[in-house]
């Protein structure tokens, strides 16, 4: 009777103990708060419900330790070992410096396990992530930039939104409004949000990596698009420009004070998402999206695509749990639900269908640019050290202290120089 | 005949226990303090030497490349261009701070309603976290709407766009490193106290103006502490790197105008991950500050005065 007894707790004990085992538990770092960070705890409590195997836990933190405030935070846990099972990053262009590293798990082994194809995906989105022909992430989400314009701006001026560069420049003239000599208004800066160098270098045709895959910021592309913004600094004045952006809230990325939500600037480069935010901050703003005008030559519809990734470390305890987990994320359906919620662009292939905001002005543009002529960041090892020097040099003539050809020529010869010393 | 014997072997031999004994309670004090300072401190300061000499992306072994990176680093274009900055803001901030300290010293150092008060709004800023500092002097610094530039506008002055403007960054981080004066005031304090009444009561009877009390009494007997302000100063000074990195968002712009050395030591190790890279570059800090400090300190004996016989 004894024995039976302890059997019997013996058994009992196994057997809580073998089912507390079976699940895995894997940590994802997500980069935002909400709206999109939200989405992504929805996403992992979905899964966790549907299945009782992995146990997914989110954990924000802001830039996914990669960039931002916690730059330094992921490198030092792949260094340390204790790494998340998985990130999610807001871009892709950090996969080539983090693979040369070797801070990256290759995924293609995985895929099938996971029941997932590369087919999956929109081909540009996945090659975009692959490095020397090996896959190092996945794409959640894709987004394009567009120019937002104030509709009742435009009205008022007699104008209509522009498609040409010369139309651009002209509207943002006309749109000005100074008090004194107090620039009050901007018609457009295109060095705003998303205005980055690296957008309007391939807007502008450029290419800042050439076949032998040597990273030339003195492209044509580059050096004309810094030449228009320069245009725009001598018309507005160097110290005007600064002391205006420096009032008019948040100009780098998407919040309840944007200027074009605050209605300080009349026009705006920025992504799909910011759709988002207006609906959410200023619902009765009256606004309006066109494909960013090109210059002469250019083809029109031409965007620039971004997507984020998601990226397993070396180190990952359970890439195949993980794999489970995107392989759920990627259906259709889901990653269908989740770019509703989010204004993004699913990548995934016939996730569209179960898109049900792609009759907004914003996400429908959004998915006609996605699928017509598209750019994204260059694959090089060098693309931290090239945004870095391409920032520089875009701020010098921002600043009216350097003119083009002199700043771009400053940023080529400290990449030169980190190339050669192998940095 | 001697008197002086020699101690019995047992007795020395339990003097001799007696002192070990000392000695170990004595390290089992320290011993958290010393295995802190061993394992956070002097391994790291040591192991920061080897890698200097190594090609280290953290994620890999170091590979050893003997000079290289002391040698790119003299090539450098943006090295070069931290140190110019960090030169510059060291050579006017810190002489600005120890003048303005020894100034509200003595301010301080009157007898007037309030005082108390004073002098304690006066080392309230300092005990603001850095980074809550920076944010608050981003607001004080906007060109458009920041405090400082409205009480321009009142007295007819039209302000820069201070840290929007590559000429005026460094100057706005300068007055910035002013907030934090109250330390140096309060050590100055201090000082002040101790002069002795009568040197003064002395140079008023050889009537002695205002300047050549402060000059001959005052500044002498005071430099001690103005010398340590001064040391400690240039050493922060040559490390800054907080305001900067917040109001620059950690790229030192407006056009690498703030790439402070310790903000491109950490962009080299934790943006790029040239871990060895950015050792050397701390590795030269560490020789150019204790150079310098050695430099002024041999100086020292001609303007400090130490004697109070």
């Amino acid at each position: 009777m004894q024995a039976s007894k302890h059997a019997l707790s013996f058994a009992l004990a196994l057997a809580l103990f073998s089912s507390a085992q079976a699940v895995t538990n894997i940590t994802v770092w997500y980069p935002w708060g909400p709206p999109d960070g939200q989405e992504v705890v929805n996403r992992a409590n979905e899964f966790n419900a549907m299945q009782s195997d992995i146990k997914v836990n989110p954990v924000l933190v802001s830039g996914s330790g990669i960039q931002g405030t916690t730059q330094g935070k992921f490198l030092t846990a792949v260094t340390s070992g204790q790494v998340p099972d998985v990130v999610l990053y807001w871009g892709q262009d950090v996969i080539p410096g983090l693979q040369k590293v070797g801070a990256l798990l290759p995924l293609d082994a995985y895929f099938s396990a996971a029941g997932l194809k590369p087919s999956t995906f929109n081909k540009e989105a996945l090659d975009a992530m692959k490095v020397g022909g090996q896959t190092y992430g996945l794409p959640q989400m894709s987004s394009d930039l567009m120019l937002y314009y104030n509709k009742d701006m435009f009205k008022a001026a007699g104008l209509k939104p522009p498609t040409t560069m010369a139309e651009l420049d002209a509207a943002a003239q006309k749109l000005t409004v100074y008090k004194g000599k107090e620039l009050v208004r901007a018609g457009f800066i295109p060095w705003l949000q998303q205005g980055n160098p690296l957008p309007w270098t391939g807007i502008f045709g450029g290419k800042l990596v050439d076949a032998s895959g040597k990273v030339n910021v003195l492209n044509s592309g580059t050096l004309k698009a810094l030449q228009w913004e320069d245009s725009y600094v001598k018309k507005y004045g160097a110290a005007n420009l600064t002391r205006f952006i420096s009032s008019i809230g948040s100009t780098v990325t998407s919040s309840a004070s944007d200027p074009f939500l605050l209605e300080k600037v009349a026009m705006e480069v920025n992504g799909q998402w910011h759709g988002n935010y207006l609906k959410r901050y200023k619902p009765e703003l009256n606004y309006g999206v066109v494909p960013i005008p090109v210059p002469a030559g250019g083809v029109s519809g031409t965007t620039w695509i971004n997507s984020n990734a998601w990226l397993v470390p070396k180190g990952s305890k359970n890439p195949e749990a993980v794999m489970k987990f995107l392989a759920y994320v990627s259906q259709p359906a889901v990653s269908g639900k989740h770019a509703d919620a989010v204004f993004n662009i699913s990548p995934v292939i016939g996730a569209s269908k179960f898109q049900k905001n792609l009759g907004e002005p914003v996400m429908k543009l959004a998915n006609q640019l996605y699928g017509g002529k598209v750019f994204t960041s260059p694959v090089t090892p060098q693309i931290l050290l090239l945004q870095t020097e391409l920032n520089t040099a875009f701020e010098a003539v921002q600043q009216g202290t350097k003119t083009p050809q002199a700043a771009l020529q400053a940023g080529q010869q400290n990449l030169d120089q980190a190339a050669a010393q192998n940095r | 005949m001697s008197l002086i014997t020699a101690a019995p072997p047992a007795a020395a031999a339990r003097a001799r226990r007696r002192a070990w004994k000392n000695l170990s309670l004595g390290l089992l004090f320290i011993a958290p303090w010393l295995i802190g300072f061993l394992v956070l401190t002097l391994y790291p300061f040591f192991s920061s030497l080897y890698y200097s000499f190594t090609s280290y992306n953290v994620l890999s072994p170091p590979k050893w490349i003997g000079l290289q990176n002391y040698q790119h680093l003299m090539t450098d274009t943006k090295f070069l261009t931290s140190i110019k900055n960090t030169l510059f803001y060291t050579i006017i901030a810190v002489p600005l701070g120890v003048v303005l300290a020894i100034g509200l010293a003595l301010v301080y150092n009157q007898k007037m309603p309030g005082r108390p008060l004073f002098r304690t709004l006066m080392y309230v800023p300092l005990i603001v976290p850095p980074v809550a500092t920076a944010l608050l002097w981003q607001w004080i610094f906007n060109p458009q709407v920041g405090l400082l530039n409205a009480l321009l506008a009142k007295l007819g002055i039209s302000g820069p766009t201070w840290l929007g403007d590559p000429s005026w960054s460094k100057i706005a981080l300068i007055i910035m490193a002013q907030w934090g004066v109250g330390g140096s005031v309060l050590l100055l304090l201090a000082a002040l106290q101790d002069v002795p009444r009568q040197l003064y009561e002395a140079a008023e009877i050889d009537g002695a103006n205002l300047w050549q009390k402060f000059w001959n009494i005052t500044l002498p007997m005071i430099s001690p502490v103005v010398f340590f302000i001064s040391i400690t100063g240039i050493i922060s000074a040559f490390q800054v790197f907080t305001e900067a990195f917040i109001v620059s968002g950690g790229e030192g712009g407006p056009v690498n105008s703030t790439l402070f050395y310790s903000l491109y030591l950490f962009q080299q190790a934790f943006r790029f991950f040239n871990m060895g890279y950015a050792s050397a570059m701390a590795w030269l800090l560490f020789l150019a500050v204790l150079i310098i400090t050695l430099i002024i300190f041999r100086s020292s004996a001609k303007v400090v005065f130490y004697d109070r016989s």
